[in-house]
């Protein structure tokens, strides 16, 4: 029985370390933030951090329509402070906020634009040197803005916009044409030596419509929405790529999982069809005969025809699938060799890992060659070849036919 | 060995081995070679374990010779007792500085990642005090407790492996051999000690262990089951961070289980690593510390009551364990250079001189168990 009172008494002891001491945290006193930016400050060689935080209180409530600037009030707190280093620019914020910073919770890490023109090496060092941070935070460039007007813009559905910007990314893959970039993805190509990092890009765009009373002049209100993809050489953004481009960036990088490509109707009819790409799975080999490597992409995709805006009279389900898989197999080709042209003549950036194949596939012409690859990189020769397969049309068995006599299929 | 009636099971055997192996492999180990040989640290790896794996078979070899015997035993006897003396001292120095490391290792994770405004200091008297009672409870608890350790770093594996799949690219693996292989014969040399961990401990073990006729089998089977938790590490490690990356960090688990997430509502799995991971640390301190222990009373010409023998190190070790555990270069150099070495003569050179010993002198020898 004494043994048993003296384990009580040592464990009510024990309760006193549960108070916490050095690293007590008290839920009431965080400021948790949910995304950040960082800009060139207006006085030059400083930095701007701005940072939307969770309201606690603000939480639960409508949104309140899209574009809403928050500042004090709603879901959200945004807050701006400038210093010498993004570490400054935080302890700055203490000057003026209530809590203290976390950022254990933050979803984005945004980059003005003219900063990441210049070098992203500071907000790299900053959030993978933070152990609060996650490597999974998704990091992106504003594009053709700052990131302040991201960080402060009230976009999409959520009661957070850190949180529907997350959403951007973790559905990314719908449209296709942004790489999706974490911080464990960027770490790896900017401490790497052999491909270039690469940045989702997002941009602000008139795209939330709120109705005003009067339904001929609706207010649009800005949303942020993704904007292709940075292309970096070195630490510093050089160029974007968007679209087509933006796609191509994702074939070539073996990254593609879904995308919604546009082809024309077949036998010459206005219109255009769509076709989603599913399970692609993309190749490359490399060949070194001559002095300059060869890079060759095997792509296999399938393609699920989606949407035919065109009437086919005459034509067999058979014959619609081979026009469509051709169409298919060029429109990709396309893309790929305009993000080639891009990234070889234009930016002159290895993005798509090239130096990465050749050193994985010929060690010794690598180790012999590996300081003039820069130099080499844009006269490197691409060989494209793509097999097509389009197993389904939908819910369609036959192409869209109309049989009614006189109808604008009449002429079969 | 003052405890010579606790026996454990082939079993417990196996769980501790596999716990020596493990626990400062993954938090430093990986970093210390990716920055020696980038993708080719699992070559590394591997060849340390199997060269790991020859050195258990001279020390079963050596522990059946001495039948019930154990270190403390036979060591004076192959080697007289002024150099025995010596030689038990060189091992319990190898012990208590596994120890030490082992310590700094879960000071460092919690310290770095958790708990950051707690004093260093806290975290070296509360660690080692912890230890001081695992070893005061007796190997037998130990091997209970290295069974938890070793489910447990099944299940980190496990489930860092499938939050960071989707992270994880080959192509960080390749090519392989990248480096020469000199050179990667050399880097084992950085993962020799969590391997000699394993195979000093067996030669500590053994004679506690019962079914002489299972030492080979638990002992290569703990070597085996050790290298594919770390391996596992290693891969994922290089796969998903880089080995640029991996060998940027001095704890370059931690930095992994940081890019790993267990659904978008468990993201924060730094919590989870350290409470699987844990068990398996404390096995490998407390099974250290209780060597260094049972080595220095054997050793020693007076006798010191054992649990005045297990505090006295206890506090003694927590000097070199805050002055290594401070200063995180300073640790980092420790690593990657006297480390190796030191372990390379101890627990290699030690083992191997009772080898041969013991093949000189073949009259000593008592007659197998099995």
């Amino acid at each position: 029985m004494s043994g048993r009172t003296g384990a009580v008494g040592v464990l009510l002891l024990l309760l006193l370390l549960l108070t916490g001491c050095w690293d007590l945290r008290e839920m009431n006193h965080l400021a948790l933030v949910m995304a950040v930016g960082v800009d060139k400050a207006e006085e030059p060689g400083r930095l701007a951090v701005t940072v939307q935080i969770a309201r606690p209180a603000g939480t639960g409530q409508s949104p309140g329509g899209g574009g809403k600037q928050d500042t004090a009030g709603g879901q959200v707190y945004i807050a701006t402070a400038d210093g010498d280093t993004i570490f400054g620019a935080i302890r700055n914020l203490a000057q003026f906020t209530s809590r203290r910073i976390m950022w254990a919770h933050n979803n984005v890490v945004v980059i003005g634009e003219s900063l990441a023109r210049e070098d992203i090496t500071p907000v790299i060092d900053f959030f993978t040197r933070n152990q609060e941070l996650r490597m999974r935070t998704w990091v992106v460039v504003a594009s053709g803005t700052d990131a302040r007007s991201i960080v402060a813009t009230h976009t999409g559905m959520e009661d957070i916009p850190a949180n529907s910007i997350s959403a951007l990314f973790r559905y990314a893959q719908l449209p296709g044409e942004t790489v999706p970039t974490d911080m464990a993805m960027i770490t790896a190509d900017f401490f790497g030596s052999d491909r270039n990092p690469v940045i989702a890009g997002i941009g602000l765009r008139e795209r939330a419509v709120r109705s005003t009373g009067d339904p001929e002049n609706p207010q649009l209100i800005e949303q942020v929405e993704l904007a292709g993809t940075a292309i970096l050489n070195g630490t510093r953004v050089v160029g974007f790529v968007q679209r087509e481009t933006g796609r191509g960036l994702l074939w070539l990088r073996r990254q593609m999982k879904n995308a919604v490509l546009t082809i024309p109707c077949p036998q010459g009819r206005e219109g255009n069809m769509a076709v989603e790409i599913r399970s692609p799975q993309v190749r490359i080999q490399s060949s070194v005969e001559g002095r300059v490597p060869v890079m060759t992409f095997h792509v296999e995709t399938e393609g699920w025809l989606s949407e035919q805006g065109c009437l086919t009279p005459n034509l067999r389900e058979s014959a619609l699938k081979a026009y469509a898989e051709k169409a298919l197999a060029q429109k990709i080709e396309r893309e790929m060799r305009m993000t080639l042209q891009v990234l070889q003549q234009e930016l002159k950036t290895d993005a798509i890992g090239y130096a990465r194949m050749v050193h994985i596939q010929h060690p010794g012409w690598w180790l012999r060659n590996q300081t003039r690859w820069e130099a080499l990189f844009p006269m490197v020769k691409t060989q494209i070849l793509i097999s097509t397969h389009i197993p389904k049309m939908g819910l369609y068995i036959e192409p869209v036919q109309v049989r009614r006599p006189g109808g604008s299929d009449s002429e079969q | 060995m003052s405890n010579s009636r606790v026996r454990i099971s082939p079993g417990q055997l196996l769980a501790i081995l596999a716990c020596l192996t493990y626990g400062k492999s993954i938090g430093y180990t990986n970093g210390v070679l990716a920055r020696n040989v980038a993708q080719d640290a699992w070559i590394a790896i591997s060849l340390a374990f199997l060269s790991g794996l020859v050195l258990l078979w001279a020390v079963v070899w050596l522990a059946r010779r001495f039948a019930d015997q154990t270190p403390a035993t036979y060591i004076p006897r192959l080697l007289g007792r002024p150099l025995g003396s010596l030689v038990m001292l060189l091992l319990a120095l190898f012990f208590l500085g596994s120890f030490i490391t082992s310590a700094v290792t879960i000071e460092q994770h919690i310290n770095d990642y958790l708990l950051t405004e707690t004093p260093l200091v806290v975290f070296v008297i509360g660690y080692t005090l912890l230890t001081v009672y695992g070893v005061y409870l007796g190997i037998e608890v130990a091997g209970r407790l290295a069974a938890l350790g070793l489910t447990c770093a099944a299940l980190l594996n496990f489930s860092m492996g499938i939050g960071a799949m989707d992270k994880l690219d080959v192509t960080r693996l390749l090519p392989v051999l990248d480096h020469p292989l000199p050179r990667i014969m050399g880097a084992t040399l950085q993962a020799q000690h969590d391997v000699l961990m394993a195979v000093v401990g067996a030669l500590l073990l053994f004679p506690l262990a019962r079914k002489p006729e299972r030492w080979l089998r638990s002992g290569a089977w703990a070597l085996g089951l050790g290298a594919v938790l770390i391996l596992t590490w290693t891969i994922f490690e290089i796969g998903v961070l880089s080995p640029e990356v991996t060998a940027q960090y001095l704890i370059s688990c931690m930095q992994m289980a940081r890019a790993s997430e267990l659904s978008i509502y468990l993201h924060r799995y730094e919590l989870v690593m350290v409470i699987l991971f844990v068990y398996s640390v404390i096995t490998q301190s407390v099974v250290c510390l209780f060597g260094a222990c049972e080595l220095t009373a054997a050793a020693l010409p007076w006798r010191v009551p054992r649990g005045w023998m297990v505090l006295g190190l206890g506090i003694l070790s927590m000097v070199p364990q805050y002055y290594l555990a401070y200063d995180r270069d300073r640790y980092r150099a420790f690593l990657a250079i006297p480390l190796p070495w030191a372990a390379l003569a101890l627990g290699m050179g030690v083992p191997l001189l009772l080898c041969l010993v013991a093949l000189f002198r073949r009259k000593l020898t008592g007659v197998s168990r099995t």
